[in-house]
């Protein structure tokens, strides 16, 4: 390692430069990981509306609280499972639980609450928040002298 | 509380089958979570399956071996930019020994919210069968 650390055309302090490459690499390895927030979202954005797409399988839409408040988006909800309480029931394996959850995302811009759209399909929900008109980009004319 | 995991992170434990087979279609694939109770006259099955429909949800039961494939109605909305991922879209995959005698007639199927309920009757066996020991 010292060999090629003293090699010609190497910054003769090469361990800034390492570290700096080791902390692109985490930030980046910290992208591709999968986030453990629950439930899972996709956010896209047109310019006109942000779409934020959710998987919340076992959750009653009627359960489903969604609120927008200040350029955040809040999901509260409860999932329910099936209970099999009688004591000649066997659970072989558990992998869902009933459980309350609450995820907030921050939006990329302000959107009109009151024209927002939510379905949900298939444990699915979708989110259609269109823009508001006072965050959108404004061109200023540039008066001649 | 996740729907899904890796296939890559799975360990194949109990009574559940590490799956060999690819599919022909290059899509990911991922093991949906699974829970499985057992009654006196039948085993419940509930798989979390989001995103897809009754009719891209396919069960086979043969030879003892359970399989469920859920196919994801997966779109990319067109003229968006992604701007977060937080979850991939592909096939559900995961199969299952079943060791008990299931009446494969009875077997019923239902989709709820993403999630998907088997129930696998019991076969009804026949009374105790008495021999008489001869002299």
């Amino acid at each position: 390692m010292i060999r090629y650390l003293k090699r010609p055309g190497w910054p003769s302090d090469s361990w800034p430069w390492i570290r700096a490459m080791q902390g692109e690499l985490g930030r980046l390895m910290d992208g591709l990981a999968p986030s453990e927030a629950y439930p899972p979202v996709n956010v896209w954005s047109n310019g006109d509306e942000v779409l934020v797409t959710a998987e919340i399988p076992g959750v009653d839409p009627e359960h489903l609280d969604i609120s927008i408040q200040s350029g955040s988006l809040t999901l509260k909800g409860e999932r329910s499972c099936p209970e099999h309480s009688s004591p000649d029931c066997v659970c072989h394996r558990r992998e869902s639980e009933a459980a309350c959850f609450a995820r907030s995302i921050s939006l990329p811009y302000e959107v009109e609450a009151d024209r927002a759209r939510a379905t949900c399909a298939d444990g699915v929900l979708e989110l259609h928040l269109p823009r508001a008109e006072q965050s959108r980009p404004r061109r200023i004319a540039v008066e001649s002298s | 509380m996740s729907a899904r995991k890796k296939q890559e992170r799975l360990e194949g434990a109990g009574e559940q089958v590490e799956e060999r087979a690819e599919l022909t279609r290059d899509l990911p694939v991922f093991v949906p979570a699974t829970s499985i109770y057992e009654l006196p006259d039948s085993l419940v099955v509930y798989c979390d399956v989001p995103g897809v429909s009754r009719g891209d949800l396919d069960v086979s039961l043969e030879k003892g071996l359970l399989t469920i494939t859920g196919y994801q109605r997966a779109r990319e909305p067109e003229g968006y930019q992604l701007l977060h991922r937080g979850y991939g879209t592909g096939v559900f995959r995961r199969s299952f020994t079943v060791v008990e005698d299931i009446d494969q007639d009875g077997i019923t199927a239902s989709l709820r919210n993403g999630v998907l309920e088997l129930v696998l009757p019991r076969s009804r066996q026949p009374g105790p069968m008495k021999i008489e020991v001869g002299q």
